[in-house]
């Protein structure tokens, strides 16, 4: 099994790992879990798009050059139908709703992740872990769909260099 | 009004409005909403849906509540709202 994968199988497991009354640690565990899952999946995969033929010691190296708040303002770029002008003219129409999804999750779980890890204030329930656990799957499967299209090529783009879409050219 | 405050205004009609046009699913026994701002300092609206406590929860429930909870995501995103829309369910149990 791959990391990405790992983290997914462990973000569900730590959401039902106590049968009653969950620790707060195995739930805000499972929540980071399932961004971390999401963040791998993303990055590894935008990496052998952009570089087919990279070395596996070049992969992982490029893979530390993302970062969490550029990658959150790509997704913000794909997360409606309509993208901005200067994204839209690469990708030559609207943003699928499978794109869509895969973003606007990426968002969602970002945040989460962060109010898991920092946030001791809050109080998790067993649910919610479980939701977001649900969510980084059907992410999983959406990017299955869309991972050999033209679009997933220019979302792999974006999250490496954001920067080149913060304006038109 | 500051910016910020009227921007939440404006954000909670479209809110309302938007979410009107759902039948929430049964599970579901009501909606919070909140407007602040996300850890990115940018604007966001934070829905809780709370499930009822007597509601059982299994993986089929568990899927059909997500999706709808992305739907009302996308509605929302498609409305305009100036915050990015975060959504999570909330059981007690």
């Amino acid at each position: 099994m791959s990391l990405p994968s790992d983290l997914l199988e462990q973000a569900d497991h730590l959401s039902r790992r106590e049968r009653q009354r969950p620790r707060q640690a195995s739930l805000r565990r499972s929540v980071s879990c399932s961004y971390y899952a999401v963040f791998h999946l993303l990055t590894a995969e935008a990496t052998a798009h952009v570089g087919p033929n990279l070395t596996l010691n070049a992969t992982q190296r490029i893979q530390r050059w993302f970062d969490h708040g550029d990658m959150k303002r790509v997704c913000g770029m794909f997360s409606r139908p309509e993208a901005p002008r200067q994204l839209s003219a690469i990708l030559g129409g609207p943003v699928s709703a499978d794109m869509q999804m895969i973003a606007q999750s990426f968002i969602q779980l970002q945040e989460a992740r962060l109010d898991a890890d920092y946030n001791l204030a809050a109080t998790w329930t067993r649910l919610t872990a479980q939701q977001y656990a649900q969510v980084a799957k059907n992410t999983f499967a959406a990017w299955a769909r869309i991972r050999r299209t033209h679009e997933s090529n220019v979302f792999a783009l974006a999250l490496l260099s954001a920067k080149l879409f913060d304006k038109e050219r | 009004m500051n910016p910020t405050a009227e921007n939440f205004e404006i954000d909670r009609q479209k809110v309302q409005e938007i979410l009107a046009r759902f039948t929430l699913p049964s599970e579901i026994e009501k909606v919070d909403t909140e407007f602040d701002l996300d850890s990115g300092g940018d604007p966001a609206v934070r829905l809780t849906f709370h499930v009822r406590d007597e509601a059982r929860i299994g993986q089929e429930e568990l899927e059909r509540l997500t999706k709808f909870l992305s739907e009302v995501t996308s509605a929302l995103l498609q409305g305009n709202i100036a915050g990015f829309p975060y959504t999570r369910l909330e059981q007690k149990v």
